[in-house]
């Protein structure tokens, strides 16, 4: 019933968008190799735009530089059950939908402020149950690939294969900050 | 390899080749004696087959996470903190080995050349007098056969080739050793330190003692180790050599005496018994590839294929003479078997040191000696507990919102006030009722499954309690905040500290091995890994596996020359 207390603009009906005309080309596949679930080079691209409104790009890396929306998607793949599977893909579908129904637009085609908004939405949980999942699942796995690439982990934060050394009282002052 | 008998003799035959089997290889090659090592799994050659040793952290398709499939197939296992994604390689899968449990044990194996070692967290405590004098101090298990003084110079002997790093620390109940510089405490370790040993005249906090080389010696630099550079990346196998491995240490130093032969992939079935000898002349080893059997044979035979493993080999060894396992007379084989507590956890925060925190990375934390029934009974449980405790300072970040602002939160994480944690390591008590046992099903080896049949007592529980009731107290006398002692209720076993089953003592009618790790009733086959432990005091056990190893490979060198075995 949770579903009924999503905001009237941003009501859809679950799968609305499944059938996309590029849905039905063999080749329109993600650029991952998914065993467990299915998702289009289009989904794919969403997602990169979804991750990218998420962490975007500024003088430091966005999202998309760390291909963090793959990682997400391997994740996924690999390491969730059969229901966060089908909340992930379902949510993902509805997420498009909101778009759809706010904006007539994909979320790939959508303006910055566009993308914005149904981020908001789903920060502010304002969207169906599924479209939370996968707001929620995404953004962890985001973040998690993000912090764990080497255009983050390895630049930014100097992640040390051999540290050489350990110092058990280094005064906080000096430690340097990146960003 | 040719296949007559002759070229299938040996002077000795080590089975596992693991800490405790690299050992008594070392110590037969040195010596002469060519020896043939006989081990399960695959070779693993060191540095050359660690692929994942050199991988940054995203280089790692899931990031260090292990696919769903995977900890669905292996419940046993990847219970087990080393095992995720750089390390799957060294561990045993559930369905490959399957065993039979009568009662929950958690089962950690590793069948490689190697074995464990390859796997393990390098803490190396030695035993002290009183540890050996337990049993016949507080009435159970036997008593043992040997005592520290026994074992103290091979304590020693292993010690400075194996390269351990700590601190001398001058406490009788955790003796000093040949030590290496120690890994420093930082600075609320340190810390706490000095609140315990002011608090209570008789608990201390040291640097957990180490195999690594904090400062290779020539001894190590001719194993082509080299120092330890704080990688903590160690369950990989390490390109410096800087822990202590059979792989990177006692195997290739027994190799290039030119005396070993390493057999991979070769599943020792049993021991065979020549009842007109009345000794054993060989063994039978399954292929791990052709699952052909093949017998070898040798005039001493060291069963090293870690505690549990030991167990099913001796009780698969029967004949006419020894119906119920090799040496068995008494009944005893695969009983007492006992392992060490590690339930319970105590953690906490520390609001103090806020201008300091930690600087690169330690293979060691801190180590509080046991302080319970040292000396004397003082509890209503018998013997005590060892723990863990390590301090340290994460840095987190809000992940509320999206965009720029998530960005700059992820890209400038706070420093939080310090985290403490301790976890126990309590000695159990052997029992009879603790035991292992054969399984009427087979595996695809055709080996007995092993049936395992070990619990938790009422000893156990007593002394959980008081782990959490007083490291809860020394945390809270400290200062520390928000301290939660917490019970995991773990199986047995996920200590990966299981022992016994081929205990030594005085007596054959009591026990199977006597003060030379010899069997009783079968003089040439000796078992020197954790099998043979009379009972489990609080040390991770892996360093007294070493010193007996050694010890015994010596004392079966000398008994050869005399023409005694
Ligand atoms: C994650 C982890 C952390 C640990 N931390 C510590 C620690 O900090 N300190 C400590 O002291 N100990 C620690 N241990 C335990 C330590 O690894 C073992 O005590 C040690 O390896 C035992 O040595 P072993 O020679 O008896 O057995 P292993 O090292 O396990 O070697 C046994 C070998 O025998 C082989 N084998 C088995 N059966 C047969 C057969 N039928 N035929 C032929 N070969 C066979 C196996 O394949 C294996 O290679 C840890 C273990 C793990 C996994
Ligand atoms: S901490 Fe030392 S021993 Fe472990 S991987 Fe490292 S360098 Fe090697």
């Amino acid at each position: 019933m949770e579903r009924r207390t999503a905001v009237k603009y941003l009501f859809v009906i679950a799968g609305g968008t499944a059938v996309l005309p590029s849905c039905l080309h063999k080749e329109n596949k993600a650029s991952v190799l998914l065993k467990n679930i299915a998702v289009t080079a289009d989904q794919e691209t969403m997602l990169a735009e979804f991750a990218e409104t998420l962490l975007p790009a500024s003088s430091t890396p966005g999202a998309k530089d760390t291909y963090a929306h793959l990682h997400a998607l391997r994740m996924m793949d690999q390491c969730f059950d059969k229901d966060a599977q089908k909340k992930f893909t379902g949510g993902m579908k509805e997420v498009e939908s909101m778009m759809k129904k706010a904006h007539n637009t994909t979320f790939a085609g959508a303006s910055a402020a566009q993308r914005s908004e149904i981020l908001t939405a789903l920060e502010n949980k304002k969207a169906s149950e599924d479209a939370l999942q996968f707001y929620k699942l995404m953004k962890n796995l985001t973040i998690q690939g993000y912090l764990t690439s080497k255009p983050v982990l390895g630049d930014i934060f100097h992640y040390e294969l051999v540290p050489g050394r350990y110092n058990g009282a280094f005064p906080v002052k000096t430690i340097i900050h990146q960003a | 390899m040719g296949d007559t008998i002759k070229d299938r003799t040996y002077d000795v035959i080590v089975i596992g080749s693991g800490i405790s089997g690299g050992w008594a290889a070392k110590e037969f090659c040195e010596k002469g004696l060519k020896t043939l090592v006989l081990e399960r799994g695959r070779d693993v050659q060191h540095i050359k087959d660690y692929p994942t040793t050199n991988k940054m952290p995203w280089e790692f398709t899931l990031r260090g996470n292990l696919p769903l499939d995977v900890r669905e197939a292996n419940p046993v296992v990847s219970k087990c903190y080393a095992f995720g994604e750089a390390t799957t390689q060294f561990f045993v899968k559930d369905k490959e080995h399957p065993y039979v449990q009568e009662k929950p044990f958690d089962w950690i194996r590793g069948y490689q050349v190697g074995g464990k070692s390859l796997l393990w967290a390098r803490q190396t405590q030695r035993w002290s007098p009183y540890d050996f004098e337990g049993p016949a101090r507080d009435g159970f298990a036997v008593d043992w056969p040997i005592r520290y003084e026994d074992i103290a110079p091979w304590y020693s002997y292993v010690e400075k080739f194996a390269g351990i790093a700590g601190d001398k620390d001058g406490l009788p109940h955790l003796p000093d050793g040949e030590f290496l510089p120690g890994f420093p405490l930082n600075v609320v370790e340190k810390y706490f330190k000095q609140s315990v040993e002011k608090a209570y005249k008789d608990r201390y906090v040291i640097s957990g003692r180490c195999a690594h080389l904090s400062q290779p010696q020539p001894v190590h630099l001719e194993q082509g180790r080299a120092k330890c550079q704080n990688r903590t990346l160690c369950e990989r196998g390490c390109p410096f050599g800087g822990y202590f491995s059979s792989n990177a240490s006692t195997i290739p130093w027994a190799a290039k005496t030119g005396n070993l032969t390493l057999r991979p992939n070769s599943v020792v079935h049993s021991i065979i018994y020549d009842e007109q000898k009345g000794k054993a002349t060989g063994v039978k080893v399954i292929d791990n590839n052709t699952k052909d059997a093949i017998d070898f044979y040798a005039k001493v035979i060291f069963v090293n294929a870690a505690a549990l493993n030991t167990n099913l080999i001796l009780l698969n060894s029967t004949s006419h003479r020894f119906p119920n396992g090799l040496g068995n007379d008494s009944g005893v084989l695969g009983k007492y078997v006992a392992f060490h507590l590690y339930r319970a956890r105590v953690s906490g925060e520390y609001e103090g040191a806020g201008e300091f925190t930690t600087d690169g990375r330690r293979p060691t934390s801190g180590y509080i000696p046991r302080f319970r029934n040292v000396f004397r009974q003082e509890t209503d449980f018998l013997r005590g507990y060892a723990a863990g405790f390590g301090a340290y300072r994460n840095e987190e970040s809000s992940k509320d919102g999206f965009g720029m602002p998530l960005k700059q939160s992820l890209l400038n994480p706070k420093l939080q006030s310090w985290k403490v944690g301790s976890h126990m390591m309590g000695e159990t008590i052997p029992k009879e009722t603790n035991f292992v046992s054969l399984d009427s099903k087979k595996d695809d080896w055709g080996m007995p499954l092993l049936k395992v049949n070990i619990d938790y007592d009422d000893n156990d529980e007593k002394m959980i309690r008081d782990y959490m009731a007083q490291m809860t107290e020394m945390f809270e006398k400290a200062g520390f905040i928000n301290v939660k002692a917490y019970d995991s209720k773990q199986a047995p076993g996920l200590d990966i500290h299981e022992m016994g089953g081929v205990r030594m003592g005085r007596d054959p009618k009591t026990s199977l091995l006597n003060k030379w790790h010899q069997m009783h009733l079968c003089k040439n086959v000796f078992v020197t890994d954790g099998a043979s432990m009379t009972s489990t005091s609080t040390q991770n056990p892996s360093l007294t596996y070493m010193a007996f190893s050694a010890r015994a490979a010596n004392y079966a060198v000398e008994e050869l020359k005399k023409g005694n075995l």
